[in-house]
């Protein structure tokens, strides 16, 4: 609009100069001056800038379900960066506290992970669109520790009723345990609006060492969630929503 | 498969049923004392007993009308000492009563989640009874393993 306005400006102007010869030369310095103040701006040359990601933000389920269940407490910080092309460098840091009551066993994980890997992105993004679904891969480590609250000992005859044991020998919380697990990550991350985005993902998880508690069992761990008895393998999701700071580089 | 396949698997792998959950049947549990009845003339020999009536201090339920040779007897978790009062029904109508009763200490072992803990009895060093006879068959008992870790053999004598 503006341009239109300034050539309607010389236009007029250059009629007017027909008109009024007298004051020709002043009206052609005009001119020159008006042109002179338009930069002259060659769009090919220069690069477009582009969104350089770097994103935080929080797990919403663990205070979703902290909410639901009073036996647990979580919550989950994540963030990523972008690395070259459609590698993204990842990491999460949680804390959580589970109180579990199995069959037999009533006891209390709490305790801190940290995991870090690597997202890439399979999603073919139009110009401008910054989605992702993506596989990646996480290293997993948690700093716990394990509390029996109280159990019933496994008893085949019952004449005798079986006491829950409350206190005793058993009863006790061992502490600076450490597991390490591999995580397999399938998931999709949408930017909602501006730089806010949300991301769901699916984790298999594969242990590959933990300091066991004497004499009992990490059946919990954070952030790799429940251990079998019989495997190494354990499942998780998170449901997350991330800031990108609007950093252009 | 379809993606959609792939959720339904998902979703049942994360809700079937483990083999975690269920203690399987025969796992060995806290195992029982076992006493073995002995000739008191013959202390190499067994003697069987017949129609051994056992009682549970302050229980109602007899825990079994017994006629054999060597029989477990469960011990309570988490006390000191079990008592169980033994009586043999001779022909005569009046009853031969002892009352046995067996210290004991506990340790208990992780076994798995579904099963839990397993306790061990161990017997007390020097006073392992106490042994309160009224008209008593029981002559004398002796401590043949301390460790109550399994059922495979006797820990506990009887000669009568």
């Amino acid at each position: 609009m503006k341009k239109v306005h300034i050539w309607l400006f010389i236009i007029s102007l250059t009629f007017s100069v027909s008109w009024v010869n007298a004051q020709g030369i002043t009206v052609e310095k005009n001119i020159i001056q008006t042109l002179e103040a338009e930069e002259v701006v060659d769009s090919l040359k220069t690069r477009e800038k582009k969104p350089y990601t770097i994103r935080f933000g929080i797990d919403l389920s663990k205070p979703l379900i902290a909410q639901l269940n009073k036996d647990y407490f979580g919550l989950e910080l994540v963030g990523d960066i972008k690395l070259f092309s459609e590698f993204y460098g990842a990491v999460e840091l949680g804390n959580e506290r589970k109180t579990h009551q199995s069959e037999q066993i009533n006891f209390t994980t709490s305790g801190t992970y940290l995991k870090f890997g690597f997202d890439y992105n399979m999603y073919k993004n139009w110009k401008g669109m910054n989605n992702a679904i993506y596989l990646g891969m996480r290293l997993g480590n948690s700093f716990h520790k394990q509390k029996v609250n109280e159990y019933e000992p496994y008893q085949l005859d019952h004449y005798w009723n079986t006491e829950i044991v409350k206190q005793g020998p058993e009863i006790r919380e061992q502490e600076a345990l450490q597991a390490r697990w591999l995580e397999i990550i399938s998931g999709i991350r949408v930017k909602m609006f501006n730089n806010i985005y949300m991301g769901f993902s699916f984790r298999l998880n594969r242990l590959m060492s933990h300091t066991r508690p004497d004499n009992f069992d990490n059946l919990h761990i954070p952030g790799f969630n429940k251990k079998t008895d019989e495997n190494v393998w354990g499942a998780g999701f998170n449901y997350t929503i991330t800031y990108a700071i609007p950093v252009m580089l | 498969m379809t993606p959609r396949s792939f959720i339904l698997l998902f979703v049942l792998l994360l809700f079937s049923c483990e083999k975690d959950d269920i203690c399987l049947e025969g796992t060995p549990g806290t195992a029982k004392m076992i006493v073995l009845f002995k000739d008191h003339e013959n202390p190499q020999s067994k003697k069987e007993v017949s129609n051994l009536l056992i009682v549970g201090l302050g229980q109602l339920d007899t825990l079994t009308t017994f006629s054999g040779d060597s029989i477990g007897l469960p011990l309570r978790n988490n006390f000191e000492f079990t008592q169980y009062e033994l009586r043999l029904s001779k022909a005569s109508p009046t009853f031969l009563s002892d009352s046995l009763r067996i210290n004991h200490t506990q340790f208990d072992t992780y076994l798995s989640n579904a099963c839990g803990y397993k306790s061990t009895f161990v017997l007390d060093n020097l006073f392992y009874y106490l042994h309160t006879q009224g008209e008593g068959w029981i002559k004398n008992i002796q401590k043949l393993r301390d460790t109550l870790t399994d059922e495979k053999s006797s820990h506990l004598a009887i000669y009568h």
